[in-house]
């Protein structure tokens, strides 16, 4: 389970990630929002983009 | 001439103005004054041409709303990628890798291009807040004043604050460039990355808490989450030694 766990993350921490990671925190947030609306959706937008970015950098992290 | 409607709109498109110089001094600390400026005239100019064509109906024809996400996303993405880089340079990690596997002659030809891509990435942010912030001002005056029917009380109340925010700036100026080059890419990562969150979450339908003032509360998050990011990402001898 580990392992397919880091294949799938190792895919999606190309460069490529940089850019979809915070276009896909924007779509859930998105969809979110269109069923509900709560205060809490900036955190869970913010906690989303912070997400992205931490597994962009994992990788760096990893590699030295 | 009222007086009210003067310092509501002034309070009101103040904000904005605050908004649109923070951004256009960010993008003047990746790329210069040039692109800066540049992407700050050629948004003015697209902004007096859209009030130009369609004066009050711009109210009803511009879709906010998408506007505001597509601008947030792209500033987003923009403070991203700086913010990234700067947690990578601070912690040691972007130079090694550097320094390792890229050759001199390709390393000029990188700093060119990257010079290049600096003077779009500038002309771009003040291009984009700059014509954001102008089409909200736009909306603030357009809407407060027809409502009020003191359309001339509105206008003088956005001149104003336009002044006076563009003063704040001047002097803004020498003090910003005391500080160190590194850091300053680090502040801009995070001012964008700040400001493209509210606003994409904005276009997005999120209603922010307190509304604009969410982006100081988005401006501390950011900052502290790369910090944390950068003491993570220190060699372990490194933190070992702090």
């Amino acid at each position: 389970m580990r392992k397919v766990w880091d294949v799938i993350v190792d895919l999606v921490y190309e460069d490529a990630f940089q850019f979809l990671g915070p276009i896909a925190a924007l779509a859930i947030v998105w969809l979110v929002a269109k069923s509900t609306q709560t205060a809490w959706l900036g955190v869970l937008l913010f906690a989303l983009i912070a997400l992205s970015l931490y597994l962009s950098l994992r990788r760096e992290r990893k590699g030295a | 001439m009222n007086v009210v409607v003067v310092l509501a709109v002034f309070a009101a498109s103040g904000v904005e103005f605050v908004e649109a110089l923070t951004i256009f001094l960010a993008a003047r600390s990746v790329g210069g004054w040039r692109p800066a400026i540049w992407g700050t005239v050629v948004a003015l100019v697209a902004l007096a041409a859209l009030v130009a064509a369609f004066g009050y109906a711009i109210l009803a024809l511009f879709p906010i709303g998408i506007f505001r996400a597509l601008v947030g996303l792209i500033l987003l993405l923009f403070g991203l990628k700086w913010l990234r880089k700067a947690v990578l340079r601070s912690s040691g990690r972007k130079a090694m890798h550097d320094e390792a596997l890229i050759y001199e002659r390709e390393v000029r030809q990188l700093r060119q291009a990257s010079s290049q891509s600096t003077d779009s990435l500038a002309f771009a942010t003040a291009f984009n807040g700059v014509l954001l912030e102008g089409i909200e001002v736009i909306f603030i005056v357009l809407t407060l004043g027809a409502n009020a029917g003191m359309l001339q009380s509105a206008i003088l109340g956005a001149a104003i604050a336009f002044v006076v925010v563009a003063v704040a700036g001047v002097l803004l100026r020498t003090p910003l460039s005391r500080v160190p080059e590194n850091t300053l890419k680090w502040i801009v990562g995070v001012m964008l990355s700040a400001f493209g969150t509210f606003w994409a979450g904005e276009g997005i339908g999120v209603h922010w808490w307190q509304q604009d003032v969410s982006i100081i509360v988005l401006i501390v998050l950011f900052a502290l989450m790369s910090l944390a990011l950068r003491r993570w990402l220190e060699p372990r001898t490194q933190q070992k030694a702090a």
